[in-house]
């Protein structure tokens, strides 16, 4: 009976040893799986991308002042003195459907005639101008026909001075708008 | 061998005090003495014989120092176990989000292509360890119309970035190199840059599309 105490030792030690080498694998064992699972990784990522684009209209022009000079240089004796401008140039792009610019003159009537023609050279096949006296201060409709387009055209404004007029001047504020039909 | 009953000899130390029965049995042994296997350690006598043993401390710490030698010979056990490593291929891929809605409002006059638009506002982030192959490609679910054009370009410090590259029409099957020759180890939040454009004559537009990027050798 002496020896029981020291069999029970022995024995609960080997218990504890069995016991510790088995929390010991299960514990490799659990590791290995989620480092697996850690392990099947993703190597794709998605974004979802969303797209607008807005109707655009823009218009613009290069020359921003003209000047026309009727004096004894211009004059013509076959024709009404007159004097011609052609260096600016109309821009504008639309991405909208019918489209036409139209012009106004600032100046209600003037002392000396103002016309102004422009050239449709790059203005899209579909797009038709009109030659427009300004006479009163309501908008003319000079180039129609603009459909999802980007186009430029030369303004070529002229002026027309009778001799009985006289000499004088004659300011003009010149608004385009690129608008709808 | 002479027999000595511990009951009656070993249940009290010379000093009068009781001794514990395995201690006693021990030191009986040790000095060539049979015992009794009775041992009532409760029950007090006294040392009274010729043939009593004289219990000192010298041999009490001997007998102690047996004990415990003893013992930890029974507690140095030792067991082996084998532990395997296995490193698997990693290649990981992830993205911050969605970028902001890419809206065209303006244009310069004159001129077909609307003003381009662009988002840089999420980036990406990567860890391989396979090699100096692997590449990121890029593909959108559905190709966009003819007129609009969406570009990516995604930086890069472990590989070669090629820049601004057209994925409009890049549907699943034909998906395009965005970045080569990415090095093992990890790139941690890299911008990337998407660029929206479309043309006047295009018109307008409204949609979305899913952009698919992968990491793959």
């Amino acid at each position: 009976m002496q020896r029981q105490p020291i069999r029970a030792t022995i024995e609960t030690m080997r218990q504890n040893i069995f016991h510790s080498a088995l929390f010991l694998t299960a514990s490799i064992l659990a590791f290995t799986l989620a480092s697996s699972e850690a392990m099947a990784q993703r190597n794709i990522a998605q974004q979802y991308l969303s797209f607008q684009v807005h109707e655009v209209n823009k218009i613009d022009v290069s020359a921003k002042s003209v000047r026309l000079l009727v004096d004894a240089s211009t004059i013509d004796l076959e024709s009404l003195p007159n004097a011609v401008n052609s260096d600016g140039k109309l821009l504008w792009t639309t991405n909208g459907a019918d489209k036409k610019i139209t012009v106004v003159s600032s100046r209600v009537a003037g002392r000396y005639e103002l016309k102004i023609t422009p050239s449709l050279a790059d203005a899209g096949s579909e797009a038709m101008a009109k030659e427009i006296v300004f006479k009163d201060d309501q908008p003319r409709d000079l180039i129609v026909g603009l459909y999802r387009a980007a186009g430029q055209c030369s303004i070529v404004l002229s002026a027309t001075a009778p001799v009985e007029v006289g000499e004088g001047s004659d300011l003009h504020l010149i608004t385009y708008t690129l608008t709808g039909i | 061998m002479k027999t000595l009953d511990l009951n009656r000899n070993f249940n009290q130390s010379q000093s009068g005090e009781p001794l514990n029965c395995a201690i006693a049995s021990r030191m009986a042994s040790f000095r060539g003495f049979l015992y009794h296997a009775n041992c009532d350690t409760r029950s007090r006598g006294s040392l009274k014989d010729g043939k009593e043993f004289q219990m000192n401390r010298l041999s009490l710490a001997a007998t102690g120092l047996l004990m415990l030698t003893f013992s930890s010979g029974l507690m140095a056990q030792s067991a082996n176990q084998n532990v395997s490593v296995t490193v698997n291929s990693v290649y990981k891929l992830a993205v911050t989000g969605d970028p902001s809605p890419l809206v065209i409002s303006s244009a310069t006059p004159g001129t077909d292509l609307l003003t381009v638009v662009s988002d840089n506002t999420t980036s990406y982030s990567i860890t391989q360890n396979i090699g100096a192959t692997i590449k990121i490609t890029a593909e959108v679910d559905l190709a966009l119309v003819a007129g609009y054009a969406l570009e990516l370009q995604l930086a890069s410090t472990k590989g070669t970035s090629a820049g601004n590259v057209d994925i409009s029409n890049a549907t699943a099957g034909s998906a395009v190199d965005i970045v080569t020759g990415i090095a093992m180890g990890a790139d941690a939040n890299q911008s990337i840059t998407y660029s929206f454009s479309a043309i006047a004559t295009a018109g307008t537009f409204s949609g979305s599309r899913l952009v698919t990027l992968t990491l793959t050798n």
